[in-house]
């Protein structure tokens, strides 16, 4: 009884519209990336010497004839994902595309076609537009499961002599480096398991995020500059970092920062982060609020001496908020683990208390709406 | 427990999707991760039934002939992304001195392609 309502509470919940948002306009550039590099290679697939091998009678949609109505159709189909015009529509349309293209060149081993198509599937089925405030959870979760899928088992299938010894990815990977000794290529290789396998599950744990995200974010930075090819690899590193937005809990106005509203160097610092807030998840209050520091428990002294971030029963205080604080916004999120690896935090933490013990709160802070 | 008379008609679907989807895509990465060597975790149910019993054969300038499983032609490939359609050229570039590569396609099919160099 208890999977049935975990399941029932999965496919009745409402998930946060601005992370499906924002992985909908990605997805949408990407299927107008595709159509680009597409184009031309549907052109050579209906070249007359190719071979062609339709396990089923009128697999291929695209001939010479409906070529040029399929993409502008795809196209449509991008750009409304982009705008979110009828979001739904336009996502079905590009995931179908995606299909269709996979029959026509009958490409068993395009992996990044078939992720892109099913997300671009689940995203039409949240129905996220424009100015919606939430939407279904299930394909959201769906497209994390797709996502901690493909780590697993890529890490799975890489579990064999030949990719651990290193000789694949001296091969296929244009580093330097790796044309040299052998060693080099198979502790990069092992790496890669290792990071695959635990980017998996540390995807969800929302204390081990900023981990998978920045190890996530590096592994893919690396697959496009040294791997080919790059045109298609450039989408699958953006459909997959892409898609970490949704692992983030962005419910609206879920972190509050508390900070130093007397202050105008202060104030520019959280006019920063405010922008950078484009998922709404953060709620700013000055430290004037006497009630708010009480209820939170926070002494003036440490209010007025550091930035101050509550989230998920927990406070954090200089530094650390500040990293917090960047852990949750989508231009920032994906390496803001950076910052928490030694020595980064002892020497951020020192500069911060001498930047706040000598900063000049003499200018009265500007204007910063709260809430 | 009144679980079930909670449940609404487009709930019960979205279910039965989740389970089914999250089930088949376990069920064939296993496949597909157990086959296959190289970052490929996934295969498309149809392609992969069909793919586990396909089979090439390199034609060689002698005449002999050369049976090679899939399985045998994507390990020699390492890599593992190719595009089917452009599959016979690449092995006539893989195998030196083969003339033709023979697929077969269908229960009833074999297609013969000539190797342009």
């Amino acid at each position: 009884m208890y999977a049935v309502d975990q399941l029932h509470s999965l496919v009745s919940r409402e998930h946060p519209a601005r992370p499906v948002i924002f992985v909908r306009i990605l997805l949408g550039l990407c299927h107008v990336w595709k159509i680009a590099v597409y184009w031309p290679v549907t052109a050579q697939l209906l070249a007359l010497e190719t071979f062609r091998a339709e396990w089923a009678p009128g697999m291929s949609l695209i001939t010479d004839a409906t070529r040029p109505w399929y993409f502008a159709i795809w196209l449509a189909g991008a750009i409304g994902m982009v705008f979110g015009w009828l979001p739904t529509v336009a996502g079905t349309v590009c995931g179908l595309a995606v299909w269709g293209l996979m029959l026509m060149d009958a490409q068993l081993y395009s992996n990044h076609l078939y992720l892109l198509s099913w997300m671009t599937i689940f995203i039409a089925i949240t129905g996220a537009k424009n100015h919606s405030r939430t939407v279904r959870h299930w394909p959201v979760f769906l497209t994390c499961f797709l996502i901690s899928n493909v780590y697993f088992f890529t890490a799975v299938s890489k579990c064999n002599a030949e990719f651990l010894s290193g000789a694949v990815l001296a091969f296929h990977a244009h580093i330097p480096v790796l044309g040299g000794p052998l060693p080099f290529a198979r502790v990069l290789s092992w790496l890669t398991v290792a990071v695959e396998f635990a980017v998996a599950f540390a995807l969800w744990p929302r204390k081990l995020q900023p981990w998978a995200f920045l190890a996530g974010f590096l592994m893919h930075v690396g697959i496009v500059l040294t791997m080919e090819p790059r045109k298609n690899l450039v989408v699958f590193s953006t459909v997959m970092l892409a898609s970490y937005l949704l692992f983030l809990d962005a419910r609206p106005a879920s972190r509050l920062v508390i900070w130093d509203d007397h202050c105008g160097f202060c104030g520019a610092w959280v006019r920063l982060f405010r922008r950078l807030d484009f998922l709404g998840v953060l709620r700013f209050e000055g430290s004037s609020n006497e009630a708010l520091l009480e209820r939170h428990n926070i002494p003036r002294e440490e209010a007025d001496s550091g930035l101050q971030l509550i989230y998920a029963g927990e406070r954090k205080s200089g530094y650390d908020a500040v990293v917090g604080v960047l852990n949750s916004t989508p231009l920032t999120f994906l390496w803001a683990g950076l910052l928490m690896i030694p020595p980064v935090p002892q020497i951020g933490r020192r500069i911060y208390a001498r930047v706040a013990e000598r900063r000049r709160c003499i200018l009265p802070a500007p204007p910063v709406a709260h809430g | 427990m009144a679980t079930s008379s909670r449940w609404k008609p487009p709930e019960i679907t979205a279910a039965v999707f989740v389970v089914l989807f999250i089930a088949s895509e376990l069920f064939f990465s296993v496949t597909a991760s157990r086959l296959l060597p190289g970052p490929m975790a996934y295969r498309w149910m149809m392609f992969n039934g069909i793919r586990l019993y396909r089979v090439v054969t390199v034609e060689m300038a002698d005449g002999t002939r050369q049976k090679i499983p899939w399985e045998q032609y994507v390990a020699y490939n390492r890599h593992g992304v190719d595009y089917e359609a452009r599959l016979p050229q690449h092995i006539c570039r893989y195998y030196t001195g083969c003339k033709a590569v023979e697929i077969w396609v269908s229960l009833d099919r074999t297609v013969r392609v000539p190797c342009t160099r």
